[in-house]
């Protein structure tokens, strides 16, 4: 028991370390303590985010400089970066004291009434709750993509050098450094609850972060609150949220916390753009920007800093994500300025002064020379980046059709979405940044999920398509508040109020059957866990029963948890061998190495005779209810090892 | 204040998600909870050495083992292992296994498991 309290209290102090203080440290370098310019639940949410992408810049750093990635040089690295923030934030102290800007406008913000707060916070326990539900059944390390990732995070962990993915342009480095640090210090064994954790927590502040991007955006908290019962409370389970999570798809999770993140700061630098725009809340009280205020440009070069730091921290994170923010971000751009064509003049002024700034063209600058000179992402190397630009070359990446997106991101999101949308576009503020964000967010993912021929996309249709839940779910809070308004509705008497209040109980009904149906997983019962730990014991067998000069060979199809063996052995990416599913070795457009098929299916053949002496493979690992009728009669292979589920043979 | 007793729930919460994970995930990876499973292995898988084991993580604990040349039986007994126990057998090689199939089966209730070695 006192092993289980320190090891959880040593999991908290690592988490606090990488993934709190470097982001705390720099928003108080840029912001100082006092400033309101982001609220204390602001400086709380994107602490964390802005510290994946720290660590990965010291990271980068010592890499460069030949130092080794320790636990001890990982906590060094955030302490002198605290150091370096504190440090800036007294000179600047010194030169500027600080203002507090707006501290009424924050206050407003942020205060809810208590029904509000009382909401908030049941939407926010059901969120934790019914994910944690879900991954209670689901936390035991045995998804594949989680052992592709944890492979990598472990090698770092081991060799203390990041890893150079064998050349593999699908791995990122921004995926592996904070987990692989966290093991570091914490000591967590990552066949453990602790890689679950870790993106348990990424996809509960990506939704937070989602809360405060619609609260800024809206300015309004009815509808930011309502943002969580739809990206939090209801399709909790399904991709992107606890499935990924459990499934270890780790670019997809923390591209949708950075990608909301980078929106938000870029969202916040062109505020002052929106000078003397004024939004109304259901109490019909104005909240807007003070004209006169002197700080507001600076304040943008600030946020702008932060949302280049936050596109660099995404580059180096996830390709896909990183794709997909350019598309949205070229189309933002695009929208934005064809809207305000008459005003271009006095836009471009201010986004000169905006851009041409000391702190963004430094970010700029430290970036660049991140990117190209101390550590060049490694799809950037490779065709990574041609391969997904063209014509579709497969059925899966030719677009998915109504009935597809309707499954994917929930009927009633997408319902109540492109509601959303339709009303967001008869309220537009053609100078609100925020509402052409959105837009851009919700139409680029749409065209590129459902017509990527139209832009040259090719990508799996169903993988962009799951990034439509996160601006669909802010859409949906902002069409479901639109309709039932009450300060709209009642003033203009348009709808009798009875049918309304009846209309109201209606759709929320739908919302709540629709969305929390896809919940029920979350509480059935937990699977039988004895394949995962038959798999594991069967490697450690192989683990002291085998030197490097064997060769090893595993089925993928028919184990359980199979893409963990190889953190037994930790021998490369690709040890041990293994036969791949059995339509991948039929795939015309992808002709591949034949020998782990014929190896296993057919060890008597000519083809696999050739195969082992070719490999010198000794030792193999099937499923003996499905692969051992073709080993029985051959006289140079020996069961050595059985427990039903997992056998091992070894050839002499 | 009201901003504070959000992330001070938002820890909370989450610490108490996470403690609870990591209780599931530890008793999950425990080979002897909620679990009913054995193993036989040879203790050297390339060598002519014909020792053996058997690891107990089921809720049977008598297991009956044969030793068989072709078969011939060789040596038969029965052990008792606990849950979470492992059985080590020796089984001495002799010449006249040469060129032969030697089958360790071992039986427990009505589950039967092998192994075996072509020397």
């Amino acid at each position: 028991m006192l092993n289980f309290i320190y090891s959880q209290i040593l999991f908290y102090i690592s988490i606090l370390v990488i993934l709190f203080v470097p982001g705390y440290f720099l928003l108080l370098a840029v912001f100082g303590k006092y400033e309101n310019q982001i609220s204390k639940l602001e400086r709380f949410i994107f602490s964390f985010g802005l510290s994946l992408i720290v660590v990965d810049f010291i990271a980068f750093a010592y890499s460069k400089l030949n130092v080794p990635i320790t636990a001890l040089s990982s906590i060094l690295g955030v302490l002198f970066f605290a150091i370096i923030c504190l440090a800036f934030r007294h000179w600047v102290s010194k030169k500027t004291p600080s203002v507090s800007v707006g501290i009424q406008e924050e206050d407003k913000l942020f205060s809810f009434s208590k029904n509000q707060f009382l909401l908030l916070l049941l939407l926010l326990f059901l969120t934790i709750f019914i994910k944690t539900a879900y991954l209670s059944g689901t936390v035991a390390p045995t998804a594949t993509d989680m052992g592709h990732h944890t492979y990598w995070a472990k090698e770092m962990s081991t060799t203390h050098k990041l890893p150079v993915y064998e050349g593999m342009p699908d791995f990122i480095i921004g995926e592996h450094i904070a987990l692989s640090e966290i093991n570091m210090i914490s000591g967590k064994s990552f066949f453990s609850a602790f890689p679950v954790i870790f993106l348990l927590l990424i996809n509960l502040l990506s939704i937070l972060t989602v809360f405060i991007l619609t609260l800024r955006i809206f300015k309004n908290k009815n509808v930011a609150i309502l943002s969580i019962l739809f990206l939090g409370v209801l399709f909790a389970v399904s991709s992107p949220q606890a499935k990924f999570v459990s499934g270890g798809v780790i670019g997809n999770i923390l591209g949708n916390l950075l990608m909301p993140m980078a929106f938000y700061f870029y969202f916040r630098a062109t505020e002052f753009l929106n000078v003397g725009v004024q939004f109304i809340e259901p109490t019909n009280k104005p909240i807007g920007f003070d004209k006169s205020n002197p700080y507001i440009l600076n304040d943008s070069q600030k946020f702008l800093s932060l949302g280049i730091f936050s596109t660099f921290g995404l580059f180096y994170t996830h390709h896909l994500t990183a794709f997909i923010f350019l598309f949205i971000f070229s189309l933002l751009i695009i929208i934005f300025l064809a809207l305000n064509y008459k005003d271009l003049k006095n836009i471009f002024g201010k986004i000169f002064d905006l851009v041409f700034s000391v702190p963004v063209i430094t970010t700029f600058a430290v970036g660049l020379i991140f990117f190209f000179f101390i550590f060049t992402p490694n799809y950037m190397q490779t065709s990574a980046v041609e391969t997904a630009v063209g014509t579709p070359s497969k059925a899966t990446r030719e677009g998915l059709s109504m009935d597809n997106i309707k499954s994917s991101v929930g009927e009633v999101r997408l319902a109540l979405g492109f509601l959303g949308l339709l009303i967001l576009s008869l309220n537009y503020k053609r100078k609100n940044f925020g509402f052409t964000l959105i837009s851009a967010w919700t139409v680029m993912l749409f065209i590129m999920s459902t017509k990527p021929e139209l832009i040259f996309i090719n990508l799996p249709s169903s993988r962009i398509g799951n990034y439509m839940s996160y601006p669909l779910a802010i859409l949906s809070a902002y069409g479901l508040f639109s309709i039932f308004n009450p300060s709209l509705v009642d003033s203009k008497k348009i709808i009798p109020k009875k049918f309304l209040a009846g209309s109201f109980l209606i759709i929320l009904i739908f919302v709540l059957t629709s969305g929390i149906s896809d919940s029920v997983q979350a509480f059935k019962k937990a699977p039988d866990f004895t394949p995962v730990i038959e798999t594991y014991d069967a490697s450690n067998y192989l683990v002291k029963n085998t030197n490097e000069e064997d060769v090893i060979l595993k089925d993928h199809n028919y184990i359980t948890a199979d893409s963990w063996i190889k953190l037994f052995f930790m021998q490369g990416y690709r040890y041990p061998q293994s036969r791949g599913y059995f339509k991948r070795y039929e795939d015309p457009t992808k002709p591949r190495e034949m020998c782990t098929l014929y190896m296993i299916s057919n060890p008597a053949g000519q083809d696999a005779q050739d195969c082992f002496f070719e490999t010198k493979t000794n030792y193999i690992l099937v499923n003996p209810k499905f692969d051992s009728s073709q080993f029985v009669k051959l006289k140079n292979f020996s069961k050595v090892y059985n427990n039903g589920d997992v056998a091992v043979y070894y050839k002499k | 204040m009201q901003q504070k007793k959000i992330i001070l729930f938002l820890l909370i919460t989450f610490i108490a998600s996470s403690v609870w994970l990591f209780y599931v995930s530890d008793k999950i990876l425990d080979p002897n909870v909620g679990k009913n499973w054995w193993s036989i292995s040879f203790s050297d898988s390339k060598s002519e050495n014909l020792d053996f084991v058997i690891e107990n993580h089921s809720d049977k604990d008598n297991f009956q083992w044969v030793v068989l040349s072709g078969n011939d039986t060789i040596k038969e007994s029965d052990v008792t292992i606990k849950k979470g126990e492992i059985s080590s057998v020796n089984v001495n090689f002799e010449d006249s296994y040469r060129n032969k199939k030697i089958t360790i089966q071992v039986t427990s209730g009505d589950e039967k498991k092998e192994i075996y070695k072509n020397l």
